[in-house]
């Protein structure tokens, strides 16, 4: 078989276990491509730290897993389930269910002659190679297309439920107080009562020590405290996945080290999360795999001690130089 | 030529023509309340049509015809959109209500493209983060646009609103042309009877800046309590 251009990947049967999968995304600003054809899991229990310069395209990863971002090209799965919409390069069957393969196979065999297997590889090899798929398809394609959308597809907002995500910004809810913003998804969402989530809430609150603040308005608190509340907001969701888009950087440097505390913390009880960092010695410490990006793509991945110690990728080598 | 003060409270008072200036007091607040009221049920939700991401026919559609309807109501003058409603519009729909109703709709209309436009504002001014958190927390669009973004767009565009009330209260001075008696046509009637045309006028004058005056007050009391969640 032809090593393909657009991906050459597991069908989606095959993905039972539960994880974030991200299957050769592509994101486009305009003009300017920011994730070049990029594909990576994160499994339950994983602890994920992407590293890399800025304008690498590490936030825009991170904001693709929740969908923040709708990626241009290519699939988000999540725990089994699709919540893009399917990308039709990625399934064999819609490729050959498409016009354009049975113009290309008719040119080659003739209308109406069976195809064979080798035949059809290389027709599909060659439409992904080529990007040759046209936006409408036929009914065939359309069908299978609709079919993988129904068997796959979740809604994104009940996907998102499993995951918290933590922003540089922090954007604590600035009408709300710290109690209110902690109740207002899960109790909103119907998920637990508003008793059970107040006491859920205190509870998280007494744990990072700030539930005298409870009725305060964010405008009010420190930024880290601030950090600390937005990620004990998501944690009120009983999320399965954490995502953390540079938590510290629009931090004073004094406190840093009580957010990054706070998610050594979870990290030890053994949340999955997906960290985009600039804190290389609480990447190093803390996560289990390391991503280094650069220009769009995964340049190079591996463990911490790898990528830290052993790094191979001249680009990485350069990188790390500069900021350790 | 001097000032008749005399003359004129012999009118006012002796005559009772402050009855007929009070009602027309109370019609210029309640066209004007009641076209506010209008104007942010309809401007609210034109701006949330102008704003809603979805690219869904309907929506688009919908946001089409918001602009036609706000460039409709601010292209015209207000006065002829208030002899169109009153001459043209009910009667051919064969309605028939009272001509204060008329002119609370016709101000309603009006100023619901003015406030379209605040809302849109005060909507786009509240930092795209919030909105962010909450659909990242697993709100839908409207869930987080309700509980988060709204409340936050409402404070922000008070003191703007407070603006097109003012605005609003003055404006209705012209609902004389389909014969309501709101506070400025009481004092030309008096004026008409007495001759006493600077007296009038003058206290028209104060009576409007009282009324915005109060106004202000008003506002800034409900900016300043609104702004609790706010440091500065």
């Amino acid at each position: 078989m032809i090593n393909a251009d657009k991906s050459n990947l597991s069908p989606a049967e095959d993905i039972r276990e539960p994880m974030i999968e991200i299957k050769n995304i592509y994101k486009n600003f305009g003009s300017l491509e920011v994730l070049k054809g990029l594909s990576t899991t994160v499994k339950k229990g994983e602890k994920v730290a992407i590293i890399g310069p800025s304008g690498s395209g590490k936030s825009t990863l991170l904001r693709c897993m929740n969908l923040l971002e709708e990626p241009t090209y290519g699939e988000v799965w999540l725990d089994g389930k699709l919540i893009t919409p399917p990308d039709p390069y990625l399934h064999r069957s819609v490729i050959e269910s498409s016009r354009t393969a049975k113009k290309l196979c008719a040119s080659i065999v003739g209308k109406g002659v069976e195809p064979t297997q080798q035949l059809l590889d290389d027709i599909v090899a060659k439409i992904k190679k080529e990007d040759l798929l046209r936006k409408y398809e036929g009914r065939a394609a359309s069908r299978e297309m609709r079919l993988i959308r129904k068997q796959n597809f979740i809604n994104i907002n009940v996907a998102r439920r499993k995951m918290g995500m933590v922003f540089q910004n922090v954007n604590l809810f600035n009408n709300m107080t710290v109690m209110q913003n902690l109740v207002c998804a899960p109790v909103k969402l119907k998920i637990k009562t508003p008793e059970k989530a107040q006491k859920d809430a205190l509870a998280l609150l007494e744990r990072i020590g700030l539930s005298d603040k409870k009725d305060e308005y964010p405008q009010k608190l420190s930024g880290g405290q601030r950090q600390r509340i937005a990620i004990v907001r998501s944690l009120c969701m009983d999320p399965e996945y954490m995502l953390f888009d540079e938590p510290t950087s629009a931090l004073d440097p004094e406190m840093v080290g009580e957010v990054l505390s706070l998610m050594k913390d979870l990290a030890d009880d053994g949340m999955t999360m997906v960290i985009v960092t600039h804190e290389m010695g609480f990447a190093r410490e803390v996560a289990t795999r390391v991503i280094f990006m650069d220009g769009g793509s995964i340049v190079e991945e591996g463990t911490p001690d790898k990528i830290f110690g052993a790094p191979e990728n001249e680009r990485l080598r350069d990188f790390l130089s500069k900021v350790l | 030529m001097s000032i008749n003060w005399g003359l004129f409270w012999d009118q006012f008072y002796g005559a009772e023509a402050y009855k007929a200036v009070l009602a027309g007091l109370r019609t210029t607040l309640i066209i004007a309340l009641g076209g506010l009221l209008i104007g942010l049920v309809i401007g609210s939700i034109l701006a949330i049509f102008k704003l809603v991401p979805s690219k869904k026919i309907v929506f688009r559609v919908l946001a089409a015809v918001s602009n036609v309807y706000v460039a409709v109501f601010r292209g015209t003058p207000m006065v002829v959109q208030l002899l169109i409603i009153h001459y043209v519009l009910f009667p051919l729909a064969g309605i028939s209500i009272s001509s204060v109703a008329e002119a609370t709709v016709a101000f309603g209309l009006n100023s619901g493209a003015y406030i379209c436009e605040i809302m849109r504002g005060g909507i786009l001014s509240v930092d795209k983060g919030q909105s962010e958190a909450g659909r990242a927390l697993g709100l839908n669009y409207s869930q987080t646009l309700i509980s988060v973004v709204l409340p936050q767009a409402v404070k922000n565009v008070i003191p703007t609103l407070g603006n097109e009330f003012i605005a609003l209260i003055k404006e209705t001075s012209v609902v004389s042309f389909i014969a309501v008696v709101d506070v400025t046509r009481a004092f030309q009637n008096m004026a008409n009877s007495t001759f006493e045309y600077m007296a009038s006028y003058i206290m028209l004058a104060l009576v409007y800046l009282v009324l915005v005056l109060v106004i202000t007050f008003i506002i800034r009391f409900a900016e300043r309590r609104m702004r609790v969640s706010d440091q500065r």
